[in-house]
């Protein structure tokens, strides 16, 4: 074997150059994972499905989710404290566990951005289709307004995208308070309305099955969460805005969603059970009640959250896809970044169309639309699962080579990991989650991945070499030419 | 909301300032490439307050944690505290043409580097031939030629490069202590030490001290090559030493 040089000089340019280094402050990058949440949009359908399967024991069932949740955010600022990157969990556990690991969580994560984004597509679609009929927008009730509506979301998403990361997160920051704003007003409203007279309609003492299920999809609300991670390149001071986001954003999200789900235990007792049964009962109840303006204004605050998150899944998708251009994992072209606004124009312009048309194509097989977003989510909600249960795998292995491993970090990664993987495979098992046809076509897709990544292997095995690539210190951030003191001088 | 100002610090927790400050020193004073472990060792700080302070640190933008993921190294921030120690340092005319009258001569890269008390310094690279990057050389003193002058030249090299130090950079790099031990006597015997591949695989290296009239060792002259033309650089040692020989006095 020849001689191979063990160590990486130190660069004068960053293996990201084209991103718009160091710009992002961090209400910036805060948004970036709030947007990937749809925190609105899944605090009125979420709930809402948890309380159909366990009753009052939902608000239960979203604390335990809060709580791992918490704890792999704990996990992943282990290597955003230490790693500035564009691919977030993808880069982080390459450190740890070595490219076909890794590769398979890029992998995984990309399918829960891509299957995130194609539901927000749909979901912004028929949002804006409701929305326009309400303000007398007489329009033909059908495919053809839906496929418009959702090309007109993703077009205007995509034009955001390739302008600027800096104007996407901004909208999505705006767009993201008023619809947590007016979710959390309409609950509360529709609270003051409540009669007294509850007749517990609720599922009373719910099986272990039902509540693990719940704390599962409970878990899904918080998916995204961790897609800050792809700003590390962009961020002002991505070690202090990157970390304090991933901690952040679980806790705040979990007291908004308990919030809802204790509101909506309310809501929902005495209504007839058929409604927890709708696609979005909160919506549902409004129109129950001919509040016309109430159900104006939700469905202008789930579509702008669908919007917010339409954009922060593929921001996040397409960094990973960047970072893979720049490896040799994917296509070169991947890696393009425009010259004048520091966004991968390229990859944006390849995913989006197919974000848009995937569902639209679902729509046409599936018998409803409220199939089609539950295919979508529990497909994106593998995706990250898996992902995340890599990632904390990788925090001790990851600090071991480091060289600073603390009992800490050991602790939360080993009950984070095991309660992911205790939670899909006890789901799988006694349900076959939701749709148990989408834990095959997660696993079709994962092949395709890792027929991708052995074919590679045999053709460019150098290119595995590459991968993990992140925003390195450059020669212009360090103090030059520091060696250590000689002798100290003799005193006299 | 934010806190009270009384709430936010009261300056009532010298003991982390302190010991962020001795984590700072301990980076600065053992050189780029100090592991979070070495400096938890060194400062007798707890190892996962050492860590927190070092992430800190990285954060804030005095230290930065190099490439590899393993080492820290000094940020630039900590240039802007001491004002212009940070900027590129200067050498008269007369030096720069004595180089220039070299490079017109030579067709490798020729640099004058200068020894601080904690740093080498690039005082005057070749415009044509960019130096390897310093930060490079200074985590691997012992596999680079400007290092080993350095090295060479003090009573014991294990006092300022211990021995958990020596890291291998490339495949070729030495690393075992005697090796080191026969290669410094070599240096000393020599007046001028070499490095092929052992750095950078690509690169090999000649370097020869400029000394002060009281015999320190101020500054190399650096020559630089594709390695495999790294037979080509010894013949033209006694040119080079006679060009040291006229900078020592411009640039002590």
């Amino acid at each position: 074997m020849s001689p191979r040089q063990r160590l990486g000089v130190i660069l004068n340019e960053s293996p990201l150059l084209g991103l718009h280094r160091r710009r992002l402050g961090f209400l910036e990058v805060l948004a970036q994972s709030v947007a990937a949440m749809a925190p609105s949009a899944a605090a009125v359908t979420i709930p809402a499905i948890v309380i159909g399967l366990t009753g009052g024991a939902a608000i239960w069932a979203f604390l335990a989710a809060s709580v791992i949740v918490i704890l792999v955010g704990y996990c992943v600022t282990q290597f955003a404290r230490r790693m500035a990157s564009a691919s977030g969990l993808y880069s982080y556990t390459a450190k740890a566990l070595g490219a076909p690991a890794a590769f398979t969580t890029g992998w995984s994560l990309m399918i829960g951005y891509a299957g995130a984004a194609m539901a927000s597509a749909l979901g912004g679609g028929i949002y804006l289709g409701s929305l326009a009929g309400m303000l007398g927008f007489d329009h033909p009730q059908g495919q053809l307004t839906l496929a418009v509506c959702v090309l007109l979301v993703a077009t205007a998403a995509a034009a955001l995208m390739v302008r600027g990361i800096q104007l996407s997160a901004r909208v999505s920051l705006a767009l993201e308070v008023i619809s947590v704003a007016l979710v959390l007003a309409i609950l509360l409203t529709l609270l003051l309305s409540v009669d007294d007279a509850s007749t517990g309609t609720l599922v009373a003492g719910p099986g272990f099955d039902d509540i693990t299920l719940g704390i599962l999809l409970a878990v899904t609300a918080f998916v995204g969460f961790e897609s800050a991670g792809t700003l590390g390149a962009e961020a002002r001071n991505p070690f202090r805005a990157v970390p304090r986001a991933l901690l952040w954003t679980p806790v705040a999200l979990a007291v908004l969603y308990l919030v809802a789900v204790g509101a909506q235990i309310s809501l929902f007792e005495g209504q007839p059970t058929s409604l927890l049964d709708g696609g979005s009962p909160v919506a549902d109840l409004t129109r129950l009640q001919n509040r016309d303006v109430l159900t104006f204004l939700l469905d202008l605050g789930i579509f702008t959250s669908w919007f917010a998150c339409l954009m922060g899944s593929t921001n996040a998708l397409v960094r990973v896809l960047l970072s893979m251009g720049r490896e040799g994992v994917c296509p070169a072209w991947l890696g393009r970044t425009h010259r004048r606004f520091g966004t991968p124009y390229v990859a944006i312009a390849v995913t989006v169309p197919v974000i848009a048309t995937v569902p639209l194509v679902v729509v046409q097989i599936r018998p409803s639309i409220a199939d089609v977003f539950v295919d979508l989510l529990t497909l994106s909600a593998y995706g990250y699962l898996v992902s995340y249960g890599l990632v904390c795998l990788a925090v001790p292995i990851f600090l071991r080579k480091l060289g600073e491993l603390t009992p800490a970090p050991v602790v939360v990664a080993v009950i984070a990991t095991t309660s992911i993987v205790f939670l899909v495979c006890w789901t799988i098992l006694s349900f076959g989650f939701a749709h148990g046809a989408f834990a095959v076509v997660y696993l079709v897709l994962m092949m395709l991945g890792w027929a991708h990544l052995g074919w590679l292997r045999w053709r460019q095995p150098g290119v595995l070499s590459e991968v993990g690539l992140y925003d390195e210190p450059l020669a212009g951030d360090m103090l030059p030419d520091m060696f250590p003191a000689m002798d100290p001088p003799e005193q006299p | 909301m934010s806190p009270a100002p009384d709430q936010y610090l009261s300056g009532r927790q010298p003991k982390a300032v302190q010991s962020a400050l001795q984590v700072l020193e301990e980076v600065a004073r053992r050189g780029a490439g100090v592991t979070a472990k070495e400096v938890a060792r060194a400062s007798g700080i707890p190892p996962a307050t050492t860590y927190r302070l070092l992430n800190i640190l990285v954060a804030e933008g005095y230290l930065v944690r190099m490439p590899d993921l393993h080492g820290f190294a000094l940020g630039q921030k900590v240039g802007g505290l001491v004002g212009g120690a940070a900027a590129p340092p200067t050498v008269c005319h007369a030096a720069r043409m004595t180089l220039h009258d070299l490079r017109s001569t030579i067709r490798f890269g020729v640099h004058l580097v200068l020894y601080g008390a904690t740093s080498i310094r690039v005082a005057d690279g070749d415009p044509d031939h960019p130096f390897t990057s310093a930060p490079l050389i200074t985590r691997y003193l012992h596999a680079s030629a400007i290092g080993r002058l350095h090295l060479g030249d003090q009573h014991d090299w294990r006092s300022v490069w211990p021995e958990a130090r020596l890291r291998a950079a490339t495949d070729l790099t030495t690393t075992a202590p005697a090796a080191i031990d026969a290669l410094l006597r070599d240096v000393r015997a020599r007046g001028h030490a070499t490095q092929r591949g052992e750095l950078r695989l690509d690169a090999a290296c000649l370097a020869v001290p400029v000394r002060s009239h009281t015999g320190a060792l101020v500054a190399a002259v650096a020559l630089s090559a594709p390695v495999a033309r790294a037979d080509a650089l010894e013949p033209l040692v006694d040119q080079v030493r006679a060009c040291a020989e006229l900078l020592g006095p411009l640039v002590s």
